[in-house]
């Protein structure tokens, strides 16, 4: 039996986690148990390792280590939120999973919309969503997601459904 | 067996995973010099529908993660919850074999295995840094010993 995994990648402040919530909050209402995991939440530990200054390999054996906790606990399919700017790193973390079946999703917003979200979301200065979105164009230059979604004008949960529609009506497809 | 000090958190009140007093506390503590991990309970992970046992599921991913964090080089750990846990040092001094619980709840109510207790002066309504810093004062004060078990 595969585990479809689907992956929402993009910059900080797009709505990775809100919307992954989403997506496994409706999927478990349809009769799929759902996890979400967000890989940025499982390297949190300082000082930082200097062979693994980013906890990619930390993050990617948490990944392992926790996944058995969610399927054990009825989980059949697993979202996973969190950020990467190179295409090696999908089969780090996949590779910690058995019979994982990836889809990497990529959320978009306009300049415009993603430092609208910043602001009111977390309240932060406008120097740190600017800064936010000059990561989001370095986003735009990445070409391995297998899909592309902007959620601009779309609240969580229609966000929510726009992916699972463009992923094929993932976890089925 | 090398004891682990482990400071849980209880806040209702914080948003975001790496703000609010969680966050402060676990910094602090790496600022004074103990190598430290963090666990946001929140925003580590969601399952729908809903484990029916929010403690053991709790205490399952606990000891999921700190193997790992150990191996990082933890020697401490915050654990951040929103949900009130029911037992929560016992819960985590289970799936942490060694584990040395200090648990903090931002209600001002104090409980602890290593007989710590404080008042955190009330509620964290607003959680704007002035406040924050003054709570995780509080809280370190009243620890005296946290880290250290």
């Amino acid at each position: 039996m595969t585990t479809p995994v689907l992956w929402l990648n993009g910059p900080s402040g797009v709505g990775k986690t809100t919307v992954g919530r989403e997506i496994v909050a409706a999927l478990g209402r349809s009769g799929t148990p759902s996890a979400l995991i967000d890989t940025d939440m499982l390297g949190l530990v300082r000082p930082s390792n200097p062979a693994d200054p980013e906890h990619h390999r930390l993050k990617a054996a948490h990944l392992g280590a926790l996944w058995p906790v969610y399927r054990a606990a009825g989980a059949r399919c697993l979202v996973l939120a969190g950020e990467f700017e190179d295409a090696a790193y999908p089969k780090l973390y996949a590779d910690r999973i058995p019979d994982a079946t990836v889809t990497v999703c990529r959320l978009r917003l306009d300049e415009t919309d993603h430092r609208s979200r910043i602001l009111e979301r977390n309240g932060k200065s406008v120097a740190w969503a600017d800064r936010l979105v000059a990561d989001g164009a370095q986003f735009e230059r990445t070409d391995f997601a297998d899909i592309v979604v902007d959620t601009g004008g779309l609240d969580p949960a229609a966000s929510a459904s726009r992916i699972l529609a463009a992923a094929g009506g993932w976890p089925l497809s | 067996m090398i004891p682990v000090p482990v400071l849980w958190l209880h806040d209702p009140t914080a948003g975001e995973g790496k703000s609010g007093i969680g966050w402060q506390l676990f910094t602090r503590s790496v600022e004074a010099g103990t190598p430290t991990a963090y666990i946001d309970l929140e925003f580590t992970g969601t399952l729908a529908p809903a484990a029916a046992d929010q403690g053991r599921f709790r205490a399952k991913v606990l000891a999921a993660l700190w193997p790992g964090y150990r191996d990082a080089g933890a020697r401490a750990m915050v654990v951040f919850s929103a949900l009130d846990v029911p037992d929560a040092a016992t819960r985590c001094a289970e799936a942490l074999p060694g584990a040395v619980v200090t648990v903090c709840r931002t209600d001002g109510i104090i409980g602890t295995d290593a007989d710590v207790s404080m008042d955190a002066g009330g509620p964290a309504e607003e959680q704007d840094d002035d406040r924050v810093d003054e709570i995780v004062d509080v809280f370190l004060a009243a620890a005296k010993s946290w880290p250290v078990p």
